[in-house]
């Protein structure tokens, strides 16, 4: 690869490009593997604490659950208030709900949520918590009244039903009609509860814990890649507390509507430093954009399961992983072609930013493709506004169009791109519609490995050579980002694992153990960390050029025009035309 | 011509982006660089406590905004694993499905 010998080392024109060599000290001297090596230690850590802890007497509460299930669901034609609370009940066993769980979680929490003060969010006092709990104890009481009403009816209506030995249509029908308002009853109930639960709390000297730890953990892979400790370390303390600050503006009570996430918040407080006072000279050592988000990238790779494909059966996977991949190609195609983007890595990232799963796939695209902090900014920032209109707007046009629950959950899954407005959306048009967009939503969440995989070979065998020119296997091993095989082998060791393990031990033990008490509380921190590292880097001028044309914006609407369009027909077509009995069966 | 370092794991955003490690700022007076962050600092608070808000000018937002309340949903997750009501709902599909009524 040939250097720019005209470019002094200062212009910008000068790029550093290495000699294709490999050394075995690139092991632990280059970041894409230090990332991994920090990102498994993280996870073996991880079921090192959880894998012996299981919640007592597990496997015997499943099956007790299970058989319950089984009894009920031969009983009747419905499913019956016993199923509901077996159902429940199995859902309940959960590793994280232990004591050493939530020990970990308070050193790894977030900001609470804020309103008007702040300070809300960092520290609560017993007497607020006191009076918050009065607040909301009339509404706990009458929706508690409430579910104890709804639930005598359902009994009623149900024991109506088994009168007649399930065999009379309208009996079962009002039995059913009477379960589900118990359920949305039983629901509210239990939200009004956690609303006059509130515990005090003091997040601060945790967060200090959890800073000097995680200052050290990277400080020492920064040490072992030659930079110094000492200035990382102090630099760190920074950029956590941009972080801190990140989440803070999350969980203000209104931005919480609108789905706007600690990213932007982290981007928009950072860049606010940045071109304004400037950030100090002795945070820079700790402003390691790629450090972070490929760490955890890898930490998000053991989050992808891919027996969770199968869930919901083949419609699941025609619709997440044949639409999706159908939209992200044909979008790059038009923006390559028609738009004319003026970047492939930016027109790349919004692709499967809006295709796949927002926010997550553009940071595991953008880090595959090496896409530029402002293309990545920009494709999160265009994702954040579009769903939050797509969260409201999608289920208003369902139900005046008189959608079918689950053709529209199904839908909404598909479509808007952030995962917890998918749950928003879904959840407001009803519990099924909310289980078929959480469940199709989980499927495509498991796309962004594929994604990043695909993106980064198409990138380093195609994109980054001269036009004509063939790349050898060995030179696609030298461009290759390493971080994407850390990735895909977390993916790998942990599908492994959590199919081992039956089902339902693998919900209690992995994906409500390892994944959502440990290492996903990691994750979100690193990423938090990387997009403050990329707003305290960032130049409010650096974003003007793209904007020209209005270019990303078209190559959205377009793109996400299609996929509306592509993926109701194709859920349409799953769900009620090949395959009617899942459908049924829900 | 920008070209990327086509090789792994080298970090291009420090080369390509323009610093902005510099004590005291963009070039502006002291003053001035702390008026404008103050008032960055302001303009946030006014979108978040007084503007955000008036979300409910926004047809559909202001039930969308009640109902995220009751429940309680995280509408800002970015992953499958950063949602409660995800890890529910997929378990209660997956027991609709395998112990459904056969006739």
């Amino acid at each position: 690869m040939a250097v720019n010998t005209n470019a002094t080392p200062k212009s910008d024109e000068y790029v550093v490009m290495e000699k294709t060599t490999t050394n075995i000290s690139d092991l632990w001297k280059k970041e894409d593997w230090m990332v991994i090596w920090l990102g498994f230690i993280i996870l073996i850590v991880g079921m090192i604490i959880f894998f012996p802890r299981p919640p007592a007497k597990m496997q015997e509460n499943i099956d007790k659950q299970k058989s319950v299930m089984k009894q009920e669901a031969a009983k009747a034609p419905f499913k019956t208030i016993a199923w509901h609370k077996a159902s429940a009940a199995k859902k309940k066993i959960r590793a994280r709900d232990e004591g050493y769980a939530k020990t970990i979680k308070h050193y790894l929490t977030t900001p609470d949520r804020w309103s008007a003060n702040p300070l809300d969010a960092v520290y609560r006092s017993k007497a607020a918590a006191d009076a918050m709990n009065q607040k909301a104890k009339p509404a706990y009481e009458k929706a508690k009244a409430a579910d104890e009403a709804a639930l005598a009816k359902a009994t009623a209506a149900e024991k109506a039903a088994a009168a007649a030995g399930f065999k009379d249509p309208k009996l079962n029908q009002a039995a059913e009609e009477g379960i589900g308002a118990w359920l949305k009853a039983h629901e509210k109930a239990s939200k009004a509860k956690s609303k006059a639960s509130n515990k005090p709390f003091n997040h601060i000297p945790y967060w200090i814990g959890t800073t000097i730890v995680l200052a050290i953990f990277f400080g020492i892979g920064q040490a072992i890649m030659g930079a110094s400790f000492g200035r990382f370390f102090v630099g760190f303390f920074f950029v956590f507390l941009f972080a801190i600050l990140a989440y803070m503006g999350e969980m203000q009570n209104t931005m919480k509507h609108y789905g706007f996430g600690f990213p932007l918040w982290a981007i928009i407080f950072g860049m606010l430093v940045s071109n304004t006072v400037g950030t100090p000279k002795w945070v820079k050592p700790a402003v390691q954009t790629e450090y972070y988000i490929k760490t955890g990238l890898v930490l998000l790779g053991a989050e992808i399961l891919f027996n969770k494909i199968v869930s919901i059966g083949l419609p699941g996977i025609f619709i997440a992983w044949v639409c999706a991949p159908a939209v992200l190609i044909f979008t790059y195609w038009f923006g390559q072609n028609v738009v004319k983007m003026p970047s492939r890595t930016l027109n790349i990232t919004i692709s499967a930013d809006m295709s796949v799963c927002g926010v997550s796939a553009a940071i595991a695209t953008a880090a595959a493709c090496r896409a530029k902090k402002e293309e990545l900014t920009l494709a999160i920032g265009l994702s954040m506004v579009f769903t939050a209109i797509c969260m409201v707007a999608q289920p208003a046009f369902a139900r005046l169009v008189g959608m079918n629950e689950i053709l529209a959950g199904a839908w909404m899954g598909a479509t808007i791109d952030s995962t917890g407005a998918v749950a928003a959306a879904g959840a407001f048009y009803g519990e099924k519609a909310l289980y078929v967009a959480a469940t199709i939503k989980m499927i495509q969440n498991m796309l962004i490995g594929v994604t990043a995989f695909c993106v980064a070979y198409y990138w380093c065998a195609k994109i980054e050579c001269a036009p004509g020119q063939q790349v050898s296997w060995w030179e696609i091993w030298h461009r290759f980002p390493k971080f994407v095989l850390g990735f895909i082998a977390a993916s790998i060791v942990f599908s492994l694992i959590d199919s081992s393990m039956g089902k339902d031990v693998a919900d209690a033990m992995v994906n409500q153990g390892v994944l959502r008490g440990w290492s996903r509380l990691f994750r979100e921190w690193f990423f938090a960390l990387a997009f403050t590292s990329i707003g305290l880097d960032t130049n409010f001028r650096e974003f003007g050029p793209y904007f020209k044309g209005g270019k990303p914006v078209t190559l959205y609407v377009v793109g996400q025009g299609t996929q509306l369009c592509l993926s109701l027909f194709m859920v349409w077509l799953m769900f009620f035309v090949i395959f009617p009995g899942i459908t049924a069966g829900i | 011509m920008n070209t990327r370092a086509a090789c792994e794991g080298t970090s291009i955003s420090g080369i390509l982006s323009t610093s902005r490690f510099q004590d005291g700022g963009t070039g502006d007076s002291r003053l001035t660089s702390w008026l404008k962050l103050l008032l960055g600092i302001a303009l946030i608070v006014l979108f978040m406590i007084v503007m955000g808000p008036f979300e409910k000018l926004f047809p559909g937002m202001e039930s969308m905004s009640r109902f995220i309340d009751e429940r309680g949903i995280k509408a800002t997750a970015l992953y499958y694993t950063d949602i409660d009501e995800f890890g529910d709902a997929t378990a209660s599909l997956r027991d609709y499905l395998e112990y459904s009524h056969e006739e």
